[in-house]
């Protein structure tokens, strides 16, 4: 079980990208993999993802698992989010944004029905994103919306947003749980069933196995390229590759490098790379004496080698220097802040008077273990010795994230806005910089794209200097598929999976 | 008189009979009720001291440790122990299961959900496991003192020394995939809706299952039926010229059965856990694979009720064989 990437997923995804589009795209059409062939469109699509999830209500539950399969599929907000990460019309049709970056007005789309039948109406929109809003929201993603001052109905269809000071990713945050319109009429007990405005309604949740979508009929948009989806929780990666093999299954989303080189050379299947926004991250706490020296931290960084580390591994991972993918906009390239180079990491711990070091390194038992031996025997080599602690998830989020009980801890981000935490001294890490605080604050206020972009490249950069933490390496996304299967999401999928747009062929 | 003594002395002798049983099974049941609220103790012991929050779960990484005090208060976690446990077995005493703290559901219908796969797997599995251990178990009784016979003890040996999953995978590569008469992986979403579809699902798990039990079977109806075969009125109904078949059928079979009886209420211990293995392996949603994932979601409640309930049933089911064998048995009724 990868909990992990759920947990760190969370629907807390906030992703900082904004900008608004105003071309009246499909919401959320995914890109095309494959050409298409004459696509079969009852066809049901069987795809193996990592992660159930642990109950169906949207506003109040988190976990990547639950967001990939709702977003954009069964729950859409008035913004939504394709694959290349554009915003579009979604719930509403056409937008305003103030000049001072407060008021957000949208036009609110004609004709739209809840799946249990009933039409969504202005009360929906306003109730939905009030609740979500409002100080005792128990939406995941709600600290996203604590800058709503009022939603509020100016007509029949339009709904007025303001905002208490400027946000460049308020529209983003609307693609996420904290904006889904909800029905408040319904009776529906969201936690085993869904009432969106989707083009797929819940067919039939088999806890344990599987989760299947059905088209909705009377869906507002596009009607899906397939006749279904379902998803399948195999957690076994050798039980997935067999079904993939025996026919069973279409698409595999997250495969192993393992896997992958199964199906390789095979015509009969496609293997997909795409990027993803995870990083595998060795987080230091900065409250433990030793690690607030800037010198013992660089000096970690330097003595583990992650070309070696990625080779070892199967080779599907991204160097990283510092907390972005090349995708973000923000990428900076910062690897050689801290390249690999022992003879360096011994000098600065000497400096720093730590060259006989002893350190623990706390981790969660759903990693594969050679990452953690790997790191203890690079250290080892600088002098420092490694205790390596593994622990069930449920116990790290309570002793390390939690209770911040750890010193060396590594888990794998898997939210794009993970580079923001490095502003919050709360966060697990402990990290308290007030020059990051304050380039991460100018980010989210900034007047335009490239001035936030501009900024959070100056914060990652300083983050990646001080080295606040080590970034091993980033994974690719590999997806493998039935040469038959086309239109299926390949970038970061884990959280933003758009199924309408998936064929198999005839 | 005389012709009447007879019958009244019978008479006494059926209830004197009749008492003893009643007695006895009286106490078993005392003794059944009493392991059952130590283990219940025992499992609610455990999991309180399992590290792991379930408020801190469910508030996830974004939680403030506000956040995560006020789930503990409204999911009853701060509660002493003790009521915690009264409150959770009292309701299990009258039925109620309780609901998962994740999503509000009842763990009585999860449960019931899930042992539509588990028991049937399971009694698929005892089926099967019987099947091939019966006669393998015979013959190599029977052939004990041949190279046969000790070929076949070394395979059983062999086939339970095999782990579980690499016989399930050992099925999928050899049988599901080249011949594609079963499936790889899961089970119908709508349960038993179509029999022969959910059967086909559950004959590999089960074979998996059937073929590491079956080889503690073999070992044990080997020895029973040795002994048999060492009795005397085996000898004599042999020197009387009935075939060894004959002898061995009509009956050994019923003298071998009793103690069969009481192995089979261990092997289902050993079935449930197989269950829990070949669950993940051929991905079916029975128990194990949800309490697999309720303890990583420390899904307290849910865990508790269900192996409270698992235990029970292997209990439960234990002592009524034992207790069959008893009254059935004569010998085993009068050494005890």
């Amino acid at each position: 079980m990868r909990r992990s990437v759920a947990f760190t997923a969370l629907a807390l995804s906030g992703v900082l990208l904004a900008g608004c589009s105003t071309s009246p795209a499909n919401d959320a059409a995914p890109e095309t993999s494959a050409p298409t062939t004459a696509a079969d469109p009852t066809a049901i699509v069987d795809i193996r993802v990592g992660l159930e999830p642990t109950s169906l209500d949207v506003t109040t539950t988190s976990g990547a698992g639950l967001v990939q399969v709702m977003r954009g599929n069964v729950y859409q907000g008035l913004v939504g989010l394709t694959e290349d990460r554009t915003i579009v019309p979604a719930l509403a049709t056409e937008w305003d944004i103030s000049e001072d970056g407060l008021t957000y007005t949208f036009t609110v789309r004609d004709g739209v029905v809840f799946h249990d039948g009933t039409p969504m109406t202005m009360d929906d929109v306003v109730a939905s994103l009030t609740a979500a809003s409002a100080d005792d929201s128990k939406n995941p993603d709600a600290k996203r919306m604590t800058g709503v001052v009022s939603v509020t109905a100016t007509d029949d269809s339009t709904v007025q947003i303001v905002l208490a000071e400027r946000d460049i990713n308020f529209l983003e945050t609307l693609t996420t749980g904290a904006g889904y319109i909800v029905s408040q009429t319904s009776t529906v007990d969201l936690a085993s069933a869904t009432n969106g405005t989707g083009p797929y309604t819940l067919g039939q949740w088999n806890r344990g196995a599987t989760l299947s979508l059905e088209p909705f009929a009377d869906y507002w948009g596009d009607a899906p390229s397939n006749g279904g989806v379902v998803f399948h929780y195999i957690a076994d990666e050798a039980t997935a590759a067999t079904a993939l093999r025996g026919g069973e299954l279409d698409v595999l989303v997250g495969a192993s490098p393992e896997t992958t080189e199964l199906f390789a050379a095979d015509d009969a299947f496609q293997v997909a790379e795409g990027e993803s926004t995870s990083w595998m991250t060795l987080g230091f706490n900065h409250t433990v004496e030793s690690l607030q020296d800037q010198r013992v931290r660089e000096a970690i960084r330097r003595s583990i080698d992650k070309t070696e580390l990625i080779e070892v591994l199967g080779g599907q991972a991204l160097e990283v220097g510092t907390i972005t993918v090349p995708s973000d906009t923000w990428h900076v390239d910062a690897t050689d802040t801290a390249a690999f180079d022992t003879a360096e990491a011994k000098k600065l711990l000497k400096e720093a008077g730590y060259e006989d070091l002893e350190l623990t390194l706390t981790v969660s038992n759903t990693y594969d273990t050679i990452i953690t031996e790997f790191i203890a025997a690079e250290l080892a080599e600088v002098g420092i010795d490694v205790t390596i602690e593994t622990v069930e998830f449920a116990t790290w989020l309570e002793d390390v994230f939690t209770n911040k009980k750890f010193e060396m801890t590594m888990v794998l981000h898997v939210d794009p806005a993970t580079a923001t935490y490095y502003a919050n001294p709360n966060y697990y890490w402990s990290y308290d910089n007030a020059e990051v605080q304050g380039l991460i604050a100018d980010a989210r206020t900034a007047l335009t794209e490239d001035e936030r972009d501009e900024a959070m490249r100056d914060a990652v950069t300083l983050v990646a200097e001080d080295s606040a933490s080590d970034w091993l390496y980033s994974p690719k996304n590999i997806i493998v598929a039935g040469s038959d299967v086309a239109g299926f999401a390949v970038d970061r999928n884990s959280t933003n999976f758009p199924v309408s747009g998936i064929t198999i062929a005839e | 008189m005389t012709l009447t003594a007879a019958p009244l002395h019978a008479g006494r002798g059926t209830m004197i009979r009749a008492q003893r049983t009643a007695r006895y099974i009286a106490g078993e049941v005392i003794v059944l009720i009493t392991s059952l609220v130590v283990a219940s103790m025992a499992i609610f012991g455990f999991l309180a001291v399992l590290p792991g929050d379930q408020a801190a779960i469910l508030g996830g990484v974004e939680a403030t440790p506000e956040q995560i005090e006020a789930l503990r208060q409204q999911m009853g976690l701060n509660r002493p122990l003790w009521e915690q446990y009264l409150d959770w077995f009292g309701g299990v005493l009258t039925g109620d299961l309780s609901t998962s703290a994740l999503d509000g559901r009842s763990v009585a219908a999860e449960l019931g959900e899930k042992l539509q796969v588990t028991v049937p797997l399971g009694l698929l599995a005892l089926l099967l496991s019987i099947v091939i251990a019966v006669p393998v178990g015979v013959l190599a009784a029977i052939y004990r003192d041949s190279a046969f016979g000790r070929v076949i003890t070394a395979l059983s040996q062999l086939s339970a020394a095999i782990p579980t999953f690499v016989l399930g995978l050992a099925l999928v590569l050899l049988v599901a995939l080249p011949t594609r008469l079963f499936p790889v992986q899961g089970f119908p979403a709508d349960r038993w809706a179509d029999p022969m579809e959910a059967l086909r699902s559950l004959i590999l798990p089960a074979t998996a299952i059937a073929i590491g039990q079956s080889a503690v079977l073999v070992r044990f109806v080997r020895s029973v039926t040795i002994d048999i075969l060492l009795k005397d009125w085996v000898r004599t109904g042999l020197a009387q010229g009935w075939p060894l078949r004959t002898v061995l059928v009509r009956h050994g079979a019923r003298n071998a059965a009793l103690p069969l009886l009481g192995i089979i209420g261990l092997e289902i211990a050993g079935i449930l856990m197989g269950s829990v293995i070949v669950e993940q392996i051929f991905a079916l949603p029975g128990v194990g694979g949800m309490l697999l994932s309720d303890v990583g979601n420390r899904d307290i409640t849910s865990i508790q009720s269900t192996l409270f309930v698992l235990t029970a049933l292997v209990m439960i089911t234990t002592v009524v064989l034992t207790t069959l064998s008893r009254v059935l048995d004569p010998r085993v009724r009068s050494a005890s």
